[in-house]
């Protein structure tokens, strides 16, 4: 079973410790810059958050609160007259290293779960309706949940080629169905279509690798009656994962309600988003603002 | 002549239940029978003449100016409806100041975090700023519908730039010019604009000098849709139109206004726009100095959230230690995951609403709405709920106009919007009466950009 992470499993469970950085510049003056920041840690489903800071450069005030997913929320509003704006947060999780043990259950049993109405719905970005017969297709004669889902999982896995730079953060699910390619962030997109297509109530997840230094990373988490919600990466092509590959800081129904920044800025100018980067460490870190200005530094990404 | 009425609403403010016309209305009826069709046709056509010939317009993107569309026909309040409006539109005014004062001071728990924070009109730059005489709302306008027998029920707020004040007196002044014979008999409760805003204007300049403070009013310009109260709120007050380049902020923290005359120290900015910095950079800075008065102040604005308005009724138990006066529209947030469903399951029969809307824009009234529309609302609603209120859709009262080809009374849908001014001594003033707005037929929609009318509003002495 999935479980929450109580006393007893603290053998099977790790303590990852995690720093992100983004940078954006601006051509002119900024007056305000206001943005919701979304890059904090999330409790629940083998993750239990420990700790969290956030510093921006110029200062902010931080205002924190929850999303309706029960994300947390910084918003940060900048009103120092800058040209560069630097975020970074910090934060520390413990994660089950186990791999949930979950009996699968028809696709039937969904029927009645309250998470059905909202979490097959259509956004912008994920429309199941264009879906709908390529998902039939891929499920076949699946009653299982788990089963279906994996068949979801595995199919994007093995037909959407993994190509930076094709797409962007409007590219909608069919649209990287048609093209062929894409990011995690696509992936997700198709997979979370095609699941709601055949009525599985699934939502997009956002969050950091474990094992590696570099951007966020994006997977779906379907609706399981018994165990809730279950993790399926079909840019790693992984069903049930531990908890302990990721750091989670937000879900929704896609990217536009997990932006890891977001928001609105005043100036004449234009704005450039320079670099984002993050880098996970296993064990109990402290890290600084300095520290997430010198990993900036190591950053030659340029995010879509 | 017997004057035929077609397909009356159910609560209509002209007949009662049975039929018979509400007493307040014998003078206005008999007032049309002895007119006739023929004198009262030419007396329409003139009130459009002169709701032309005053450039009494609204502006609709494209760059076009529309007439406003009047009904001479007005619409008469009973003193004791009055009373109780005036009486619930100050204490909600009472109310919401006090909740901005708390929000940006001391802090408060009125309404959660997860609101407020999410709110755009929250600014985080006026917490510890303290205004004079603690006055964040200074002109409030409140959208109310009736639901027969005295009972008005509040739909919304406006805090930022509530508009339409001139229209009521527009509307006023140009049937009472074209049709006298309606006021005949009547005692209706007079109010003064002018010496209201001017009050306002020394209440909040008090070191102004003995001339009286120098008052300018800031307008997007000539395309914005409320031009013409701009340029006749100006001719009132004798305040200077102004566009954000005729403003700057002088070494000496003070706002100026570039004048033929050389540029003059300016004591009260009235802005009629929204984003301050945009048109003058330096505005707000010098308003938190305390160099210059600014109505609407910044902050209030927290409370035109959609979503914050459910909060109201809280504000009035907390802070004034007194009941609502006057009902406001069961409403839904559907920030939680209940309400949503809710929203979801009975999305037909409700009204959704933008957080950030105004002016009826991002409202649907799902009733009154194609199958269509129902989708396109219901996909809104399931992918970014955090975005919008549910509304229970109200049943409220109707009203007629005259239409002089038919010859015939029309039923339509009616609303008020009441303005009040809280000046800087702590009175509040409710202007008698309002802007009665006219939905198009078939249509609970008021707002003029939607195609309505406005009529002439009196208040029973």
């Amino acid at each position: 079973m999935q479980a929450d992470m109580g006393p007893g499993l603290s053998e099977q469970a790790v303590v990852a410790s995690y720093l992100y950085s983004a940078r954006y510049e601006y051509s002119q003056a900024v007056l305000h810059n206001d943005n919701q920041v979304r890059v904090f840690p999330r409790d629940g489903e083998g993750q239990q958050a420990l700790h969290y800071e956030i510093w921006t450069q110029p200062p902010s005030r931080v205002l924190p609160f929850s999303d309706r997913f029960g994300n947390q929320v910084n918003r940060v509003r900048a009103v120092e007259h800058h040209t560069q704006l630097v975020v970074a947060t910090t934060g520390r999780v413990r994660l089950s290293t186990l791999a949930p043990y979950v009996e699968d259950v028809s696709i039937e049993s969904l029927r009645e779960v309250p998470e059905s109405f909202e979490y097959t719905a259509a956004t912008v970005l994920v429309d199941p309706l264009r879906l709908f017969e390529l998902a039939g297709e891929v499920i076949g004669g699946a009653t299982g949940l788990i089963e279906a889902a994996r068949s979801v999982t595995d199919w994007v896995h093995g037909h959407i080629h993994y190509l930076r730079g094709t797409t962007d953060v409007t590219t909608t699910a069919h649209e990287v169905l048609a093209a062929g390619e894409g990011v995690c962030q696509d992936m997700a997109h198709l997979a979370l279509a095609m699941m709601r297509a055949v009525g599985l109530p699934c939502r997009y997840a956002s969050g950091l690798l474990t094992d590696q230094v570099g951007e966020t990373h994006a997977w779906v988490e379907f609706f399981h009656p018994d165990a809730g919600w279950l993790a399926a990466d079909p840019t790693r092509g992984r069903m049930l994962p531990p908890a302990s590959d990721y750091v989670k800081l937000a879900v929704g129904l896609d990217y536009t309600d997990v932006r890891p920044i977001s928001g609105t800025f005043l100036s004449k100018g234009a704005a450039a988003h320079l670099a984002a980067i993050a880098q996970v460490r296993f064990g109990e870190h402290e890290s600084s603002m300095a520290d997430a200005l010198a990993l900036l530094d190591d950053a030659h990404i340029v995010p879509r | 002549m017997v004057m035929r009425t077609v397909g009356e609403g159910r609560l209509s403010e002209w007949r009662d239940d049975h039929g018979r016309l509400h007493p307040h209305y014998a003078g206005v009826a008999s007032a049309l029978e002895q007119l006739g069709p023929e004198v009262l046709a030419e007396r329409w056509r003139q009130s459009r003449r002169q709701v032309a010939r005053d450039g009494f317009t609204f502006y609709l993107d494209p760059r076009e100016y529309r007439t406003t569309p009047i009904d001479m026909l007005p619409r008469v309040i009973p003193a004791e409806h009055w009373a109780q409006i005036s009486a619930g539109v100050a204490q909600r005014l009472r109310a919401i100041n006090r909740f901005v004062g708390a929000l940006y001071g001391d802090g408060q728990d009125v309404v959660p975090n997860d609101v407020v924070y999410s709110c755009d009109y929250f600014l985080p730059e006026a917490e510890g700023f303290r205004p004079p005489s603690d006055l964040w709302v200074h002109i409030y306008g409140i959208d109310l519908v009736h639901l027969g027998d005295g009972r008005y029920v509040i739909l919304e707020d406006n805090l930022r730039v509530p508009s339409g004040i001139t229209y009521q007196m527009k509307t006023l002044e140009i049937a009472a010019r074209q049709m006298p014979e309606f006021a005949e008999g009547y005692n209706v409760l007079p109010y003064d604009v002018r010496e209201t805003y001017l009050e306002l204007f020394r209440s909040v300049a008090p070191d102004a000098g003995p001339d009286g403070p120098v008052a300018v009013i800031l307008t997007d310009g000539k395309f914005g849709s409320a031009f013409f109260e701009h340029r006749y709120l100006s001719d009132l007050l004798g305040a200077p139109l102004v566009e954000g380049p005729d403003l700057y902020v002088g070494h000496d923290g003070r706002v100026y206004a570039r004048t033929v005359d050389g540029d003059r120290a300016v004591d009260v900015v009235y802005r009629r726009i929204q984003d301050l910095e945009i048109f003058v950079p330096g505005l707000r800075d010098a308003y938190f100095a305390g160099k210059v008065a600014l109505i609407n102040g910044v902050g209030a604005e927290v409370a035109d959230d959609k979503l914050v308005f459910l909060w109201v009724p809280e504000m009035i138990r907390r802070y004034l230690g007194e009941e609502p006066i006057l009902e406001q529209a069961p409403s839904h947030n559907l920030l939680d995951a209940e309400e949503r469903r809710y929203a979801h399951e009975n999305l037909e029969r409700l009204v959704i609403k933008s957080r950030r809307g105004y002016g009826g824009i991002g409202v649907y009234v799902m009733p009154d709405l194609g199958e269509e529309t129902h989708a396109q609302v219901r996909a809104l609603i399931l992918s970014k709920p955090d975005e919008f209120i549910a509304q229970e859709t109200l049943d409220f009262s109707t009203h007629v106009v005259y239409d002089e080809e038919g010859e015939q009374l029309e039923p339509r849908y009616v609303d008020l919007r009441v303005f009040a001014v809280q000046d800087g001594e702590g009175r509040v003033s409710v202007f008698p009466g309002g802007l009665t707005r006219v939905a198009r037929a078939g249509s609970r929609v008021t707002n003029n950009s939607s195609g309505g009318l406005c009529k002439p509003t009196w208040v029973l002495a």
